[in-house]
């Protein structure tokens, strides 16, 4: 056990992402079959202990190696905008420029007051005549800073819609990628915390590649040109400026690393905070019934402290980096005026040179302060984007746009020896082998818990099997297009969700081509499933808006709306799981007689999934599922007698009567009678 | 107000004019062109009403936006109260670390006088500046502890006001959660959870950030510019004119521009908050959108709402643009102009280099003050902009409250709805005339059409909304005057669609239970056994331990039901109201329910009330309610109801079993 462990360990922490998923699922089979000795609660132990340390590794590992890789894909994704930022940094070259070459134009404006400057060195003749220049027209400086700010006003908004644009783009390629994923990764992540790290962490990142944009350039650049000037103005200053380098420079290393890892352990709990509070805002109804407000509230209080601990962490961190730095800047500044003193004293320098050296030195200092804030913005980034490129990269196993483009059945569907378990539980099915003739209506009918839900999941290749296949006409579901094959299908599932808009667009969710859609097939498809009067009756019409997740509805109309929704595609299959369950009497019965029109009229091919056996009486074939496995198959009439004999021993199992459970619950239908015309 | 007053009048009359039953006849009509007809006057009308909102709310947000300010800053900073220690604390090292570092550039300034030989016969002994530059002069290390000193002094600033914006940020984000989790049902029809989770995470930050570390940075500034100021007309009077001249002008661009920014903070807000709540619905609901394959459509969808950003963006970096610009401008001007001036002075001999040099820094410091006031009025102004929606959320009052009034947990006589009338809002009413009992210790059962408000009953009677007419009695006591916690604790609810949460079967069960801690493992137990989830419950390898998935999403729906009839139970509740509470069930599992709670009945006297479209699930109830288009059509058992020949419930009943050859065999 410690052998596989560890070994496992290593094998996670050493592979990308993807790989990892499918060695996790792969790994289930043989850790089961060593843990069946087990008892329950070693076995739970043993379970917690590998995950905690599996996933403290594979942490470790990609704080490790997460710097330079995302830097260079969040500058891929910069690539497309550089337009802009080209254009930006023009205007930056340009500003920049000219704020400068002020400094030591006024340096010389200093010099040509002072009459004890007498020696002259030739080179300096060129930049005395300008200084002379606009000692005599000062309008004429007054105009170059006008159109230094102007290139600063463009600069600024260049940068920013650059920015702007690389924030929407990330945010695009995100939400795509979660939303093509398979079903097993949403079973693995909260959908609240997916969508917290999907708002905040692309906000982070991109005020990152904004402020980097902005504010980091321009930092490299106006330090670096003032390096240069001060190395200009005197060879013996610089020498004292360039001491403090190396402090500083460590400074910001060493705090940095900190901050990134105070932003990684902030992000995740925010995420879980968030996650809390729209699972119980979206259940306000549950939630109001239970009288649990406060409950909900002491919960998020409690991960709200989380968030403070963190950030006493991170405040400490931020305070050292800016206090530090404040000091060495300071110190060097003051060593500068010290030897610069010293130096005019000797008559090295003029006061001139030492007042456009200051200005220089301070402009580094300010772009190294830039830097330092950039640098701290750029590491929060690097927190926030592992993740989100994480979210951004993961390749769903199950590709939805390759495979065979099929739309129709001409034999039938096949289940051949599949079993299937969600990930991390126990197998649902085990060794199902059933058929689903073309044309005809084939039931599912077993107790809760059984796994018949299942079976649709894995027909509509929500999932894929564990073992065994699905084929259609023979061929594999896995080679066939998803996309294609599920547009074929119409499905009516056993909770309906409806979202925020209007009856009519939700109606036509269902279809590829919306604006395709007549209102008279809008109001056929609504007809069909018995829709169309309430909606009519509503002072909108199928403009009326349904509330959040519909719930200004009742159950039973939106039911009405998903069935409707599921009919307007005009689908060769359809998927009833539980459809008409929360339906009224005369409902359920309108449904029965349309659906018996519909197989009559365009040989659809159904698959029905219910508790009731009454909705089974339309059924060419039923299915029995029974704890994962297929205890019957064959006719309604068959399928009774299988029912009596299962539900007799279940009722002698329980000690109940027989004869009242089956006269209240499973009253048989006549022989020979049915609803068919 | 009084437009929007009007504006429900003229609803109301319109409304009228055209009664429900019309209506419903009008729509019957065979003929295509006239339902279309129909349809486009309804366009017409609905275009009308939109345009009217809109107009009315575009007014009220100007009105709004005109008087937020300074209450709104009054708000935030009273945020800040509790912390006040600890900000006067940061506030303490913050006059430390200025006062160090403005003093050394007058210093410094003496410093580079004191090289030169030439001026020293000019110099004042007494000058306390020239002392101390004399002293650093010959103990340079001296200097470098004093920085030292105000570097720490730094660093424990920035921690208290950092620490105490986290606070401020939790507190909010407590307050503000508090409030909408006492809203009534109403506002969360109104309002998306999409929207109010991104004001709890964003919106909060921003307004803490404002009104702590924002804050300190502000005060800095707010110091360092009049210190410097203050030290600049002391080094060189003649020098300040120049000042003078300039100062205006940056503090008018700060105004125009600040306005501005605040503007399309306000709208940046709003286009975020719409792009997450798409997002957050869309993939709550993904199973549903992978069904239909909408994922193209769902992106295109978020797409939108991006693009929506990134045009106020425009707008808002052409603001910023042109403040900085303007900024840089003025700046440089100044800069400039001081240096001109001063080597003239230098030239008549009225100033000394080191006096330049010591007004150049402070110069200097105070435009970077300028500076950090800029960015720090700029925040304030995001700040305001992010808190009034926020107070909004956080002030706003709930009509029905979550406590207060008569604490009454039981029924002794009837429950009785006298002449209800009710409607959702923004939609036509779905009661005109309810009036029915329903007795203590009895089952009564309600039974109608899709549609026809059955389970709104169950919402009114456990006040999740208030009647709009009418009242419902209890004992002869208004529910309005009942404490709604209290009489909610004595309900147990099972609804049509069971909401589990992401945390233990365990958990999940108790979750309903005042004191949580003090259930014992028997009673959840025997709560799962009477609701018969106990059986598959212990099949799981860690039974009531085990996850039950994001709203139980591993969970069958039949089990998910049951777990939640046992939280029901579980409380022992005198009131009992079950809403389709078996419709997931399978014939198995239902039987044995419905056994279990007529042993719970015959026992401890609860009063039910059962909401069903499954006929078979009532047929044993005391009395039967029948409620058609509004209002109650029937009453009585069921031996009564099937008895009268052309009823309501007897037809209801005919078309459940239609296709059984001997429907008496019920």
């Amino acid at each position: 056990m410690h052998c596989l462990c560890v070994l496992r360990s290593t094998l996670c922490c050493q592979m990308p992402t993807s790989t990892y998923r499918m060695l996790l699922q792969t790994k289930a089979v043989p850790v089961q079959i060593i843990k069946r000795d087990l008892t329950a609660k070693v076995k739970n132990q043993k379970l917690n202990q590998n995950i905690r340390r599996v996933d403290r590794r594979n942490a470790a590992y990609l704080l490790r190696h997460t710097t330079w890789k995302d830097l260079v894909e969040l500058y891929e994704i910069a690539k497309p905008f550089r337009k802009w930022i080209f254009l930006g940094t023009s205007f930056m070259v340009v500003s920049s420029g000219i704020f400068l070459i002020i400094p030591r134009i006024l340096g010389k404006l200093i010099d040509q007051f002072d009459s004890n400057t007498g020696v002259q060195k030739a080179e300096e003749v060129f930049t005395m005549k300008i200084a002379k220049y606009f000692k005599e027209q000062p309008m004429s400086l007054v105009g170059l800073l006008a159109i230094g700010a102007l290139a600063t006003a463009a600069k600024v908004y260049c940068l920013q819609i650059a920015g702007v644009n690389i924030v929407g783009s990330l945010r695009k390629m995100v939400y795509s990628s979660i939303i093509r994923q398979d079903m097993t990764f949403f079973d693995k992540n909260m959908v609240g915390e997916i969508g917290s790290r999907h708002a905040a962490d692309t906000v982070i990142v991109g005020y990152s590649v904004s402020s980097s944009l902005r504010a980091g350039v321009r930092a490299v650049l106006v330090g670096v040109g003032s390096i240069g000037m001060m190395l200009m103005t005197s060879l013996e200053l610089s020498t004292v400026s360039f001491l403090t380098a190396p402090i500083v420079m460590g400074i910001f290393k060493m705090f940095g690393r900190v901050q990134q890892q105070c932003t990684w352990q902030l992000q995740e709990v925010a995420a879980d905070v968030n996650q809390t509070a729209i699972e119980r805002m979206a259940n306000m109804k549950t939630i109001r019934m239970l009288s649990a407000e406060q409950q909900s509230i002491d919960e998020y209080c409690k991960k709200g402290e989380l968030v403070l601990d963190i950030s006493k962490t991170e405040a400490l961190a931020k305070g050292s980096l800016i206090g530090s730095f404040q000091f060495t800047g300071y110190s060097a500044f003051s060593s500068i005026l010290f030897y610069g003193s010293h130096l005019i004293n000797t008559g090295h320098i003029t006061y001139g040179e030492l007042s456009s050296f200051c200005l220089y030195a301070v402009l580094a200092a300010a772009s190294l302060s830039n830097i330092s804030g950039f640098y701290n913005e750029v590491m929060k980034g690097l927190g926030a984007s592992s993740r989100l490129l994480e979210l951004k990269n993961a390749q769903p196993i199950m590709n939805l746009n390759s495979g065979i483009k099929k739309t129709d059945i001409t034999t039938s569907i096949q289940f051949e020896n599949v079993s299937f378990a969600y990930a991390g539980r126990k197998k649902t099915l085990e060794n199902i082998s059933f058929d689903i003739p073309r044309g005809k209506i084939t039931a599912v009918i077993g107790p809760s818990g059984s796994g018949k839900s299942s079976i649709a999941n894995l027909m509509l290749r929500l999932y894929d099997p564990a073992d065994g296949r699905v084929t259609v006409d023979g061929v594999d579901l896995r080679d066939l297009n998803a996309t294609t094959w599920r547009h074929a299908i119409g499905t009516v599932g056993q909770e309906p969700v409806l979202f925020t808009c209007s009856i009519r667009e939700n109606i036509l969710m269902g279809t590829e081509h919306p604006e395709k859609v007549s209102q008279y097939e809008l109001e056929e498809a609504a007809q069909l499933a018995n829709a169309l009067d309430f909606i009519q009756g509503f002072e909108n019409g199928f403009e009326t808006m349904v509330g959040e997740h519909g719930c200004k509805l009742s159950g039973g109309q939106k039911q009405r709306i998903a069935i409707a929704r599921a009919l307007i595609s005009k689908p060769k299959i359809m998927i009833l799981d539980e459809a008409t369950s929360a339906l009224d009497a005369t409902s359920d019965y309108l449904i029965r007689m349309t659906l018996d029109n519909l197989l009559k009229n365009h040989n659809l091919t159904v698959l029905v999934i219910a508790h009731r056996l009454a909705t089974m009486q339309q059924a060419d074939q039923v299915v029995y599922v029974n704890r994962g496995r297929i205890e019957g198959q064959g006719t309604f009439d068959e399928m009774m007698k299988i029912q009596n004999s299962i539900v007799e021993q279940e009722a002698r199992r329980r000690g109940i009567p027989m004869n009242e459970q089956m006269s209240r619950v499973n009253t048989p239908v006549a022989r020979g009678f049915s609803l068919k015309f | 107000m009084s437009l929007l007053s009007h504006l429900s009048r003229l609803c109301c009359s319109k409304c009228s004019s055209i009664p429900s039953s019309s209506t419903r006849l009008f729509c019957f009509a065979p003929q295509v062109g006239r339902s279309t007809g129909f349809l486009k006057s309804t366009l017409i009308k609905s275009k009308q009403a939109f345009r009217n909102v809109s107009v009315v709310e575009t007014k009220r947000e100007s009105y709004k936006l005109k008087n937020a300010s300074w209450k709104d800053l009054k708000a935030i900073l009273s945020l800040a109260g509790p912390y006040k220690w600890r900000i006067m604390l940061g506030i303490s090292f913050l006059g430390i670390s200025s006062s160090i570092f403005l003093f050394t550039p007058r210093v410094l300034g003496k410093l580079i006088d004191e090289w030169d030989e030439t001026k020293q016969d000019k110099m004042d002994p007494n000058d306390k500046a020239l002392l101390l530059a004399r002293f650093f002069k010959e103990n340079p290390i001296a200097l470098a502890g004093v920085f030292m000193l105000g570097a720490i002094a730094i660093a424990a600033r920035i921690y208290c006001m950092h620490t105490a914006g986290q606070l401020v940020i939790n507190d909010l984000r407590k307050s503000v959660f508090n409030s909408v989790l006492r809203q009534d049902m109403a506002f969360f029809d109104k309002n998306k959870v999409g929207e109010i989770v991104s004001r709890l995470s964003t919106d909060a930050l921003i307004v803490g950030y404002s009104v702590s570390m924002n804050l300190s940075d502000g005060a800095r500034a707010l110091i360092t510019c009049f210190g410097s100021g203050g030290l600049m007309v002391y080094t060189s009077l003649a020098m300040c004119k120049v000042i003078f001249v300039v100062v205006p002008v940056i503090v008018g661009t700060f105004a125009v521009f600040g306005k501005l920014q605040r503007k399309y903070t306000l709208m940046m807000q709003e286009a975020v908050a719409g792009a997450n709540q798409v997002a957050t619905e869309r993939l709550s609901s993904v199973r549903t959108v992978r069904m239909l394959v909408a994922e193209r459509k769902e992106l295109a969808a978020y797409s939108d709402k991006i693009n929506e950003i990134w045009q106020i963006s425009k707008k808002e970096g052409l603001a910023k643009g042109f403040m900085f610009g303007s900024f840089q401008f003025t700046g440089y001007l100044a800069l400039s102009s001081i240096l001109f001036y001063g080597s003239n002075l230098i030239s008549q001999g009225l100033l000394t280099y080191g006096e330049l040099s010591s007004f150049c820094l402070y110069a200097v410091l105070s435009a970077g003050s300028l500076s950090a006031m800029s960015g720090f009025y700029l925040e304030l102004m995001k700040g305001l902009g992010a808190s009034s929606r926020l107070f909004e959320l956080k002030n706003r009052e709930p009509r029905i409250p979550l406590e207060g009034g008569v604490q009454i947990g039981n029924v002794k006589d009837t429950i009785r709805f006298e002449h209800v009338a009710f409607g959702y809002a923004d939609r036509d009413p779905l009661f005109h005339n309810i009036s029915f009992d329903v007795p203590a210790g009895k089952i009564t059962a309600v039974v109608g059409s899709s549609g026809s408000g059955k389970s709104t009953i169950a919402s009114l009677l456990l006040r999740l909304y208030d009647p709009t007419s009418g009242r419902i009695l209890v004992d002869g006591t208004d529910l309005k005057d009942i404490d709604p916690s209290y009489w909610r604790r004595h309900i147990g609810t099972v609804g049509q669609e069971p909401v589990l949460f992401s945390t233990t079967i365990k958990e999940n069960i108790i979750y309903g239970s005042l004191e949580p801690e003090n259930v014992t493992d028997a009673e959840i137990v025997s709560a799962a056994d009477q609701s018969n989830a106990d059986e598959f419950i212990s099949r799981f390898p860690i039974k009531y331990d085990t996850k039950v998935g994001e709203h139980g999403s591993t969970l069958s729906g039949g089990q998910k039901q049951r777990i939640a009839i046992a939280r029901a139970l579980v409380n022992k509740p005198n009131i009992l109201i079950m809403d389709e509470a078996t419709s997931a069930l399978d014939a198995s599992s239902e039987y044995l329910v419905r056994i279990a709670l007529n042993k719970l009945l015959a026992n401890s006297k609860q009063t039910v009330m059962i909401i069903a479209h499954r006929l078979s699930t009532i047929k044993h109830a005391d009395q039967i309610v029948v409620v058609d288009r509004g209002s109650v059509a029937e009453s009585g058992s069921y031996d009564e109801l099937i008895a009268i020949p052309d009823g309501i419930f007897r037809k209801l009943v005919e078309k459940q079993t239609f296709g059984f050859k001997n429907p008496e065999s019920y």
